[in-house]
């Protein structure tokens, strides 16, 4: 599948993990060509057998490694976004997944990878109109960064969805009588960000 | 609560997992059910409730540091309450109460269903409240919830984790796995795009074992392949086969990917093999701790090295 992006979980430090076990991990991370990773330094949790184990590592030892590990994953995934300079996608159209949009004048999106994109918010070549957070557009990537990629120029197609029905009802929908509700349909106004991907401190 | 009085507000906070924001939305839903409204933004709300996380250390060090934030802000106003659910809950119960007396409810991870009550009963005995139940008794799916998304939505497909990842508290706190049968999890997927979202993340602490407690070990690409012939929408697919992975089926409206790409999704799942010593680098997406060293085979720690093997759907 080499349209697909591969993501994982890498913890650091684990007691017992030598420079030479860390330096296989580096190259697991090279070799694999993982898009991204959510990286840990190990955590002694009560009542893990890993907590009794002998051969902790030391704290600076973990840190060391940590960063060193944030550094090869950090080059892999921007050398992966950076195959993709040039080409068309197709995204999502999300909501808050853009923090610097309103600065930028862009939205965001993802594509059939997941991969976060943040497009210029041109309308010109689709009639006008702007996309909804659920509608798909087609845009051209024209720069990557390590994490993301952006695709500025004007969107080059719009397709209206249902889901951009559905966000278009939800935020037009006035604030319901709270003894009723079930659905919990948000106020009128900005609608709620979509929930972050998970970052536990 | 007199029907003149105005709604009680509510915010609900949320640590950690992707499992974690499906069960915040639950615990939305059950409060908006007993007549409470989301805190305006910016507001400090009647009932603050902390779906909290306890992966790491620092998940503990946070929970503590805001419910000490919040002791000044909870003696100025009288009526407002403090609830703490989610796996920290699971993990410190009473100790939450014995350290932040100002805490109204604590819950764990298999009673979500119980807030409102507990909340009530807190409130009318003037008396905190700490209910953890050992076991899940109720699918948080079944729960009354409020969707934060119109267009993306989140499925559970099973909770808890029989694996023994010895570096892992999740399992003591999510307890075993428990399964949710196909059909339900379909009709939800169903339901869902009838509704207009194109994008489904499925969820559980592990996945790939999706179906172990039914005897089906194809269970999960069987899943992934309903999802694509879906239930009228055509599908997409990412895959994130983890502990805690989840997979994402977009909509891509054709149709016409679907099949090859839920087939893509389920080579991912189940074309991983058993890894012998000396073999090239792991399949991406298996994060294996590097604790094992050979000879320590025969040891309760060597087995766990045979154990991440079995647990890799064949």
């Amino acid at each position: 599948m080499p349209e697909a992006a591969i993501t994982t979980d890498i913890i650091v430090g684990f007691p017992g993990e030598t420079e030479e076990d860390f330096r296989a991990t580096l190259d697991v991370v090279r070799q694999a060509r993982f898009a991204g990773a959510f990286t840990f330094q190990y955590s002694k949790r009560p009542g893990t057998p890993a907590a009794e184990l002998p051969d902790q590592v030391a704290p600076e030892v973990v840190k060391d490694r940590y960063e060193r590990l944030v550094d090869v994953v950090n080059e892999i995934a921007w050398d992966e976004n950076k195959r993709l300079v040039g080409r068309e996608v197709e995204l999502m159209v999300a909501e808050g997944e853009g923090r610097k949009d309103a600065a930028t004048h862009r939205l965001s999106g993802r594509g059939p990878d997941n991969r976060l994109v943040h497009f210029e918010a041109d309308f010109s070549a689709i009639g006008g109109a702007a996309p909804r957070p659920g509608d798909m557009v087609t845009v051209g990537v024209t720069y990557a960064a390590p994490h993301h990629l952006v695709a500025d120029g004007p969107v080059k197609a719009l397709r209206r969805t249902r889901s951009g029905d559905a966000w278009e009802r939800r935020t037009a929908a006035p604030t319901p009588d709270p003894a009723g509700v079930s659905l919990g349909m948000p106020a009128v106004g900005v609608p709620a960000p979509l929930p972050d991907a998970p970052v536990c401190g | 609560m007199t029907s003149t009085a105005l709604p009680r507000t509510y915010q609900v906070r949320t640590y950690g997992c992707q499992m974690n924001v499906h069960d915040s939305e639950r615990l939305s839903g059950l409060l908006e059910d007993a007549g409470y409204v989301a805190a305006p933004e910016g507001e400090t709300a009647d009932v603050v409730v902390f779906n909290t996380c306890a992966v790491r250390e620092n998940a503990d060090n946070r929970l503590y540091g805001n419910l000490g934030h919040l002791a000044p802000v909870k003696a100025k106003r009288p009526g407002m309450q403090i609830a703490v659910g989610g796996c920290l809950a699971q993990k410190d119960r009473s100790t939450i109460t014995r350290k932040a007396p100002w805490v109204d409810v604590v819950f764990g991870t298999h009673n979500i269903g119980s807030l409102p009550v507990l909340l009530e009963r807190a409130r009318v005995q003037e008396e905190a409240q700490v209910e953890i139940l050992e076991s899940l008794e109720v699918f948080p799916s079944t729960l009354p919830t409020k969707r934060e998304s119109a267009y993306a939505a989140w499925v559970s497909v099973s909770v808890g984790c029989n694996n023994t990842c010895t570096f892992c508290i999740v399992p003591s706190l999510r307890g075993k796995e428990k399964d949710r049968r196909p059909g339900e999890i379909l009709a939800e997927v169903e339901a869902l795009v009838a509704e207009g979202v194109s994008e489904v993340t499925l969820l559980g602490q592990n996945v790939n074992s999706y179906g172990v407690e039914f005897g089906d070990r194809q269970a999960f690409s069987k899943l992934l392949h309903a999802c694509g012939d879906d239930r009228g929408a055509g599908a997409g697919a990412v895959h994130q086969p983890a502990p805690g992975g989840v997979h994402r089926r977009r909509d891509r409206g054709d149709g016409r990917d679907a099949e090859r790409d839920a087939a893509a999704a389920h080579a991912a799942a189940v074309g991983l093999r058993p890894r012998a010593a000396g073999d090239a680098p792991l399949l991406p997406a298996v994060e294996v701790p590097r604790h094992h060293r050979p000879g320590a085979r025969g040891d309760a720690r060597g087995g766990d090295h045979d154990r991440h093997h079995r647990r890799l759907p064949r």
